[in-house]
C-alpha cells in the first residue's frame, strides 16, 4: 500500500495477511481513506482545544465541590 | 449501542457471522460515515446506557453509608470525574482513528495485550446482565407472592422465572441488532417514566429533605461525614471507568468532536445513572428495607406499586440485552469464538445466567462488590491508555500498525505485549485494593481524603510515562517518537540512511535528502 506523506508517496507497511481478500482489500481501503481524511481534514492538528477544557472544566468543578462539601462537612 | 453493534448488524439479522463482517465491524470509521451526529442522540444513549434498574439497588446500598445527601452527591461527584475522564482516555484517540476501545488500546498495552480490554468487555456487561436477572427473577417472585397468583407460591418460582427469562433472552439475543435496539429504545423510555413517577410519589407524599438528611442504616458504615463523601465520589468513579471499553465504540462513531464529553457526563453520569440511584436511596431511607418489590410497594402503595414493579422488570429487559449483546460481541474477539454461528456465541454468554437463576438472592447482595471490583482493573488501563496516548506519543498514532497482528507491528513489543503497562496495571490494581477493600470497606493511607481509584490512576500514569521514557522509548519497540527523529525528518532522511529512522506515521521515509 503506497502512502502520501507531505506530497510524496512512500511505501506504507502491508496490511495482514488475512484469508480473505475481501476483508484485506475493505480494511486496506478504510485505513487509506482514512488516512488520508486524517490528514487532510485538519484532524491531524492537536484535537485538544474546547473539548479538552470542556473535560478539564468538568473534573475542575466535580473536584471544587469535593473540596468545598468535604470541607464544610 | 456501541459501534460494535451496529456494524456487525447484518451478521446477526441473518443469524450467521462470517470472518469477513466480523472484520468488517473493526474497519475504522470514517468521518462521513459516522452516526452520532447531534448532542440529543448521544444523550439518550448516554441515558439508556446509565439508567438501568440495578441502579436502584446501587442506591440502596450507597444510603447504608451514611447521610443520604452526602453519599448521594459524592457518587454523582466521582461520576462525573470518572466519565469525563474515561472520554479524555478513550474518547480521543478512538474518535480520531475511528477504530474502538480494543483495536485503540493496542497502541499502549501490545497487540496481544488488548485482551485485557476484550476481557472487560466481556466480563464486566456480562455480570450486571446477571445481576439485573437476578433482580427481575426476585421481582417477578415478589410479584407473585403478593399479586393474585399465590397458588404459584413457592421456593423454586424464582429459579423457575429465572430459567424462563434466560431463555426468553437468547430468543431476543438470536434476532440481532435491529431487534435489541428496539427493545432498548422502549425500555430506557419506560425505566426513565417509572424512576420520574417515584420521584413525584417520594415528593408529594414524603418529607424528601427529611429523607435526604436521614440515614439509610441506623448504624452507617462510614462514620464521619468526609469518609461518607469520599466513599460515594470512590463508587461513582470505579462504576465510571467501567464505561470504558464501550467508551471507545461510541466516540468512533461520533461526528464532531465536541460530543466527545458533554453528553455522557449530562446524560450516563448525572441522569441515567444518578436518578435511579436517588429513587433507590430515597426509597429505601423512607420505607427502611433494603428489597426493591418492598419499598416501590412501601412509597407508592399496592396498585401503583405493583403496576411500577411490572413496568421496571420489562424494562429490565433491555438493561439484559444490551449487556449480554456487548458481552457477546466481546467474546467474539477472542478467536476461538470468533467463527462460531452468532446463535452458539449467545448460548454461550447466556450459560452462565443458567446458574444464576438459582443464587439469585445471594447475587443481589453482592452488588457492591461487583461494582468496585468489576472496575478496579480500568483504573490502571485509563491511565495508561491516556497518557500513552495525550502525553507520550502526543496524539500520533499508526492507524496501520493497530491492525498487524505480527512482530512486523510496531505495537507489538516483546511477544505481543507490552511489559510495562501490564506491570503497572498490576501494580494499580494492588494499590486500589491496598488503599481499599470494596467488601470489608476497610481503608488505608489517604483514602480519606482521595479515595482509592484517584490516587492509583495517577500513580500509574505517573509510573508508566517514566518507565516507557527510560525503558522502551530508548529502544526500538513501541513507535514511540525519539527526540532524535525531529531532526532527520526536518532535513529529510534518506532511504538508504543509516541510522534507519522512522517517521511519526511510521512510516520510513524513502526520498533522497535535498
Amino acid at each position: 500500500m503506497a502512502i502520501t506523506v507531505g506530497g510524496r508517496r512512500h511505501a506504507g507497511p502491508k496490511i495482514v495477511p488475512a484469508t480473505q481478500k475481501r476483508v484485506d482489500r475493505l480494511l486496506a481501503d478504510a485505513l487509506q481513506e482514512r488516512r488520508e481524511s486524517v490528514t487532510s481534514a485538519g484532524e491531524s492538528q492537536l484535537p485538544l482545544g474546547t473539548v479538552f477544557i470542556e473535560i478539564c472544566a468538568w473534573i475542575a468543578a466535580a473536584a471544587l465541590v469535593w473540596c468545598v462539601v468535604g470541607y464544610s462537612v | 449501542v456501541n459501534g460494535t453493534v451496529l456494524d456487525s448488524a447484518p451478521s446477526e439479522v441473518n443469524g450467521q457471522l462470517s470472518l469477513e463482517e466480523a472484520s468488517g465491524s473493526r474497519i475504522p470509521v470514517k468521518p462521513q460515515d459516522r452516526t452520532y451526529t447531534g448532542f440529543g442522540n448521544i444523550l439518550f444513549t448516554g441515558i439508556a446506557m446509565g439508567s438501568a434498574s440495578y441502579g436502584y439497588l446501587v442506591g440502596t446500598s450507597l444510603s447504608l453509608l451514611g447521610t443520604t445527601w452526602i453519599v448521594l452527591l459524592g457518587y454523582a461527584l466521582g461520576l462525573v470525574i470518572g466519565t469525563a475522564g474515561t472520554a479524555l482516555a478513550a474518547g480521543f484517540i478512538s474518535f480520531r482513528l475511528g477504530i474502538d476501545s480494543v483495536d485503540a488500546s493496542k497502541v499502549a498495552l501490545g497487540i496481544r495485550g488488548s485482551s485485557l480490554v476484550v476481557l472487560g468487555i466481556i466480563a464486566v456487561p456480562l455480570a450486571w446482565a446477571n445481576i439485573t436477572l437476578a433482580m427481575t427473577a426476585v421481582g417477578i417472585g415478589s410479584l407473585v407472592h403478593t399479586g393474585s397468583f399465590r397458588m404459584l407460591k413457592g421456593p423454586w418460582i424464582v429459579p423457575i422465572t429465572g430459567v424462563l427469562i434466560v431463555l426468553v433472552l437468547r430468543v431476543l439475543l438470536r434476532k440481532g441488532a435491529q431487534m435489541i435496539e428496539r427493545v432498548t429504545v422502549y425500555a430506557s423510555v419506560i425505566q426513565i417514566a417509572v424512576v420520574a413517577v417515584v420521584l413525584y410519589i417520594i415528593a408529594t407524599k414524603f418529607d424528601i429533605s427529611r429523607a435526604f438528611q436521614a440515614n439509610g442504616a441506623a448504624a452507617p458504615l462510614a462514620g464521619d461525614r468526609l469518609l461518607q463523601l469520599t466513599y460515594g465520589v470512590e463508587y461513582g468513579v470505579i462504576n465510571a471507568l467501567a464505561l470504558l471499553p464501550s467508551m471507545g465504540g461510541f466516540a468512533r462513531l461520533t461526528r464532531h468532536r465536541r460530543h466527545l464529553a458533554a453528553p455522557w457526563v449530562i446524560g450516563y453520569a448525572l441522569i441515567g445513572c444518578m436518578l435511579p440511584t436517588i429513587a433507590g436511596a430515597l426509597a429505601a431511607v423512607l420505607t427502611h428495607t433494603d428489597e426493591l418489590s418492598e419499598y416501590i410497594v412501601g412509597i407508592a402503595g399496592t396498585v401503583v406499586g405493583s403496576i411500577l414493579l411490572i413496568l421496571i422488570q420489562i424494562a429490565n429487559l433491555g438493561s439484559l440485552l444490551v449487556n449480554l449483546f456487548v458481552s457477546a460481541l466481546g467474546l467474539q474477539q477472542v478467536s476461538a469464538f470468533a467463527r462460531l454461528r452468532w446463535r452458539h456465541v449467545v448460548t454461550v454468554v447466556v450459560i452462565p445466567s443458567l446458574g444464576v437463576a438459582f443464587c439469585a438472592h445471594w447475587l443481589l447482595t453482592q452488588v457492591m462488590a461487583i461494582l468496585a471490583y468489576g472496575g478496579i482493573i480500568f483504573v490502571g488501563l485509563t491511565a495508561i491508555i491516556g497518557i500513552d496516548y495525550l502525553v507520550l506519543r502526543k496524539q500520533k498514532a499508526s492507524l496501520e500498525h493497530v491492525f498487524i497482528p505480527t512482530p512486523k507491528s510496531k505495537y507489538w513489543f516483546w511477544g505481543g505485549f507490552n511489559p510495562v503497562a501490564m506491570g503497572v496495571i498490576a501494580a494499580s490494581c494492588a494499590m486500589y485494593l491496598w488503599l481499599f477493600d470494596p467488601v470489608t470497606l476497610r481503608i488505608q493511607g489517604p483514602f480519606r481524603w482521595f479515595g482509592a481509584s484517584i490516587p492509583s490512576l495517577a500513580a500509574a500514569a505517573i509510573t508508566y510515562y517514566i518507565l516507557m521514557r527510560l525503558l522502551i522509548a530508548r529502544s526500538s519497540k513501541g513507535g514511540i517518537v525519539r527526540r532524535s527523529f525531529q531532526l532527520t525528518r526536518r532535513w529529510k532522511c534518506v532511504s538508504n540512511c543509516p541510522c534507519s529512522c522512522v517517521d511519526t506515521e511510521g512510516f520510513r521515509l524513502t526520498d533522497k535528502a535535498t
